[in-house]
C-alpha cells in the first residue's frame, strides 16, 4: 500500500475517533453526580436515639432543628427571640430572661449561664455580649464567669476559638483576649477615611484573626500569633464596601478564609495566598464547602425574586459547575462528605454528591 | 479638672454645629437618662418611647454601620450607626426595621431611619439614641450635642441616707450623726421627664454635687461613660455597680464628720438648669470617753 493512502487512512480514524469521542464522551471520574438522598419536615421529629451520624444545626424562618445526615430530626423548635447554634449545642435566647440556658441536640439542658445577652457558642466555653451591646464575658461549661470587658463603643462583631475571643467595634478597634480576661492584642484601624471593624473571625487553633476594616477604602486584614501577641500580616483591598454584618469564616478543613462583599463572595487559599472572588446574583444567604468533593457551594437571594439559586463552584474558579434554582429560596446550606443540606419552606432537602 | 478640656471642646463642637444636629425621634418620649442604671449597667445614650414614632437622623453624615431583620443577631437590635463630623459617631438602636439598604452611604439631617421598634433586649416599645467620640473612646451624653428642649421640671431628691455600721438611717433638717466617724453618703435622686406630664418618668440627673462645711468634696456630672481597664465608668471613675444602690438610689462614697455640727449639701441638677438642694445638719454626739467609768 502506498505511503500516502496509508496516512490518509490513519487521518480518516483518528478523525472518526475523534468524531465518536465528542458524541460518546466517557466518564474521565471527576464529573459531579446530583441525586436526591431524602426530604423531611423541619418538625417531623424522630424520638430514637441517635446512632452516630453527622448532625446539623439548622434553621429555617423561625423554626430551628438538629438533623442526622440521614434524614432524623432530633429535636425541633421555635425561635424565642433568636438562636444561636453549633452542632453540639445551642442557646434559644429569649429576651426577656437573665439566663442564657445552654441546651443538646435533642434538647437536653447542659447549662445555665447567669448573663443576659446573645451568646456565641465555643468548644468548651460560651462568650456572651450583653444587652448594653458594648459589654462581653466569657463563661466556662461550669458556668464561671471568666472575664467580663465593658468597651467605649458598640461591639460590631465577636469570634471565639479554643482560647481567645476577638471583639471588634464601631470606633476601628480590635481586641484579642485570653481565656484568663488578658488583652493580647489590640489594633486600632485608621487606614480608612472611616474607621470601623466590620467583622471578625478566628481559626480554630487561635494562630491567625481576620478581619474586615473600614470603609473608604475595605479591606480584609489577617493577624497572624507571634510571641508577643499578633501582628498584621497581610491586607487586601476590596473594590467596595459592605456597611452591614456579612460573612467572615475561616473553612480550616478547606484551608480557605470567606468572606461577603455587597456583590461578591471573596475566598483567600490560606496556603497559596491565591485570592479570587465569585460574583454573586443577588444577596449571600449561605455558603459552605465540602473539601470530600471539591466543593463551594453558595445560595443567594435573586434580586426582585422571593426565590433563591444554588450554585455549586470548585472554589478556585469563578466558573460555576452547577446552579440550581429554587422556589421560595433557602436559609439552610450545609456540605459535608458529600452530602448538600438546603431548605424549602419548612422541609430540609438532601442531595448527595459524587465525582465519577 | 481633667474634665474641662474635653467638655470645653464638646461645647465648641456643639456651637460649631448650631443648627445641624435634631431631635431623632419625631414625638418621642425620653423615658431613660445618659447613665441611668439599665439591664444593671449604665444605659449608653438615652432611650425614646413612641409608638411607631419616626427615627430620624440627628445631623447628616456617613453611614458606616446597620443592621437589619435577617442580619445575625445583636442585643441592639436593629440599629444604624452614622459618622458625623468632629469624630462623632450618633448610634439609632431598637428599630423596628432599618430603611436603608446597601446602596445608600450617607444621609442628610433628619433623613429617615426607621420607627421606633423595640428589637433586640430594648424593653418595651423604644429606640435608643447614643452618640460615640471615636478619639476619647467613650459614649457621650446625647443632651450635650442635641438642641435644648424646654424643662421646667426640677429634680427631686426623695432622702438623704447615712450608712453607718450596717444601719441606714435617713437624713433630716437636724441629723443626730452619732459618734464621730465615717459613714456612706446615699442619696435617693431623679429628674423627672419634661414630656410625661402627670405620669412620672424618672431619668438620671445632670449633675449631683455634695459640700460638706461649705466645701465641695463631690461632683459627678452624667457626660461620659469611658472604658477604663475593662470597666465602663462615668465621669472617669464611677462603675455602675458601685455608684447605684439601686434604680434612683445613688452611693456618693463617703463623709467623715468630726466632733463638731457640720452642714452637708446636696445639689441635683438637671441639663436645662432646673436644680434642687437639700442641706441638713449632722450633729454628732460626743465621743465616749474611755477613761470615764461606768
Amino acid at each position: 500500500m502506498p505511503r500516502r493512502t496509508r496516512l490518509r487512512r490513519t487521518g480518516l480514524l483518528i478523525a472518526l475517533l475523534a468524531v465518536y469521542l465528542v458524541l460518546f464522551p466517557r466518564g474521565t471520574g471527576i464529573e459531579l453526580q446530583v441525586s436526591p438522598a431524602w426530604i423531611t419536615r423541619i418538625d417531623d421529629v424522630d424520638p430514637s436515639p441517635p446512632g452516630n451520624e453527622a448532625v446539623f444545626a439548622v434553621q429555617t424562618g423561625d423554626r430551628f432543628a438538629f438533623i442526622t445526615a440521614t434524614g432524623r430530626v432530633l429535636h425541633h423548635d421555635e425561635v424565642l427571640h433568636a438562636v444561636v447554634m453549633r452542632d453540639d449545642r445551642f442557646s434559644n435566647v429569649s429576651a426577656v430572661s437573665a439566663v442564657t440556658v445552654i441546651q443538646d441536640p435533642r434538647g437536653g439542658f447542659l447549662g445555665a449561664i447567669p448573663a443576659e445577652g446573645y451568646p456565641l457558642l465555643g468548644n468548651r466555653h460560651t462568650v456572651v455580649l450583653h444587652p448594653d451591646g458594648a459589654t462581653v464575658s466569657r463563661w466556662n461549661d461550669a458556668a464561671d464567669n471568666q472575664w467580663t470587658h465593658a468597651f467605649g463603643s458598640v461591639v460590631t462583631d465577636i469570634a471565639t476559638g479554643e482560647e481567645l475571643t476577638v471583639v471588634g467595634r464601631l470606633d476601628g478597634r480590635l481586641s484579642v483576649i485570653d481565656a484568663r480576661g488578658e488583652m493580647v492584642f489590640e489594633y486600632r484601624s485608621r487606614a480608612g477615611r472611616f474607621p470601623l471593624v466590620v467583622s471578625v473571625a478566628i481559626d480554630e487553633h487561635d494562630q491567625t484573626v481576620a478581619a474586615l476594616l473600614d470603609i473608604e477604602p475595605q479591606r480584609l486584614a489577617l493577624f497572624a500569633r507571634n510571641e508577643e501577641g499578633f501582628v498584621l500580616v497581610s491586607e487586601i483591598s476590596m473594590p467596595s464596601a459592605i456597611r452591614r454584618p456579612g460573612m467572615l469564616r475561616f473553612q480550616d478543613n478547606a484551608g480557605l478564609l470567606l468572606w461577603e462583599q455587597t456583590d461578591a463572595l471573596h475566598l483567600l487559599h490560606r496556603e497559596r495566598g491565591h485570592h479570587n472572588a465569585i460574583e454573586l446574583p443577588g444577596a449571600l444567604r449561605a455558603a459552605a464547602v465540602d473539601p470530600s468533593v471539591a466543593l463551594l457551594g453558595v445560595v443567594t437571594a435573586l434580586s426582585d425574586s422571593p426565590d433563591g439559586v444554588l450554585i455549586l463552584h470548585h472554589p478556585g474558579s469563578a466558573t460555576p459547575v452547577m446552579q440550581l434554582p429554587f422556589p421560595g429560596g433557602s436559609e439552610v446550606l450545609r456540605m459535608q462528605d458529600g452530602l448538600l443540606l438546603i431548605s424549602s419552606g419548612p422541609h430540609l432537602i438532601a442531595y448527595r454528591i459524587e465525582r465519577g | 479638672m481633667a474634665r474641662i478640656p474635653w467638655v470645653a471642646a464638646l461645647w465648641m463642637f456643639c456651637i460649631a454645629s448650631v443648627g445641624a444636629w435634631q431631635w431623632p425621634v419625631d414625638g418621642g418620649v425620653l423615658v431613660t437618662g445618659f447613665a441611668q442604671l439599665h439591664h444593671d449597667g449604665f444605659s449608653r445614650g438615652v432611650l425614646f418611647a413612641g409608638d411607631d414614632a419616626v427615627v430620624r437622623s440627628a445631623a447628616a453624615g456617613e453611614v458606616v454601620f446597620f443592621l437589619a431583620p435577617g442580619h445575625r443577631a445583636h442585643p441592639l437590635g436593629n440599629f444604624v450607626a452614622l459618622s458625623h463630623d468632629g469624630g462623632f459617631r450618633s448610634v439609632y438602636t431598637g428599630l423596628e426595621d432599618v430603611e436603608l439598604s446597601d446602596g445608600v452611604t450617607s444621609v442628610v439631617a433628619g433623613e429617615r431611619l426607621g420607627i421606633v421598634g423595640g428589637s433586640g433586649f430594648a424593653r418595651g416599645r423604644r429606640v435608643g439614641f447614643q452618640i460615640i467620640d471615636e478619639e476619647l473612646d467613650a459614649f457621650v451624653n446625647p443632651m450635650l450635642i442635641l438642641p435644648p428642649r424646654e424643662d421646667r421640671r426640677s429634680p427631686v431628691i426623695v432622702s438623704i441616707l447615712l450608712e453607718r455600721d450596717g444601719q441606714t438611717i435617713a437624713a433630716s433638717a437636724v441629723t443626730s450623726y452619732g459618734p464621730p466617724g465615717a459613714a456612706r453618703l446615699l442619696v435617693e435622686t431623679f429628674d423627672p421627664s419634661a414630656e410625661t406630664g402627670t405620669t412620672l418618668v424618672p431619668l438620671a440627673p445632670y449633675e449631683i454635687v455634695v459640700e460638706l462645711e461649705g466645701r465641695e468634696i463631690r461632683r459627678i456630672t452624667f457626660e461620659t461613660l469611658q472604658a477604663r481597664d475593662g470597666s465602663v465608668v462615668l465621669a472617669g471613675r464611677y462603675r455602675a455597680d458601685a455608684l447605684y444602690r439601686g434604680e434612683r438610689l445613688l452611693d456618693l462614697g463617703e463623709i467623715v464628720v468630726g466632733e463638731r455640727p457640720v452642714p452637708l449639701a446636696v445639689t441635683v441638677r438637671d441639663f436645662a438648669g432646673n436644680r434642687v438642694r437639700r442641706t441638713v445638719s449632722l450633729n454628732p454626739t460626743a465621743a465616749a470617753d474611755p477613761q470615764a467609768g461606768p
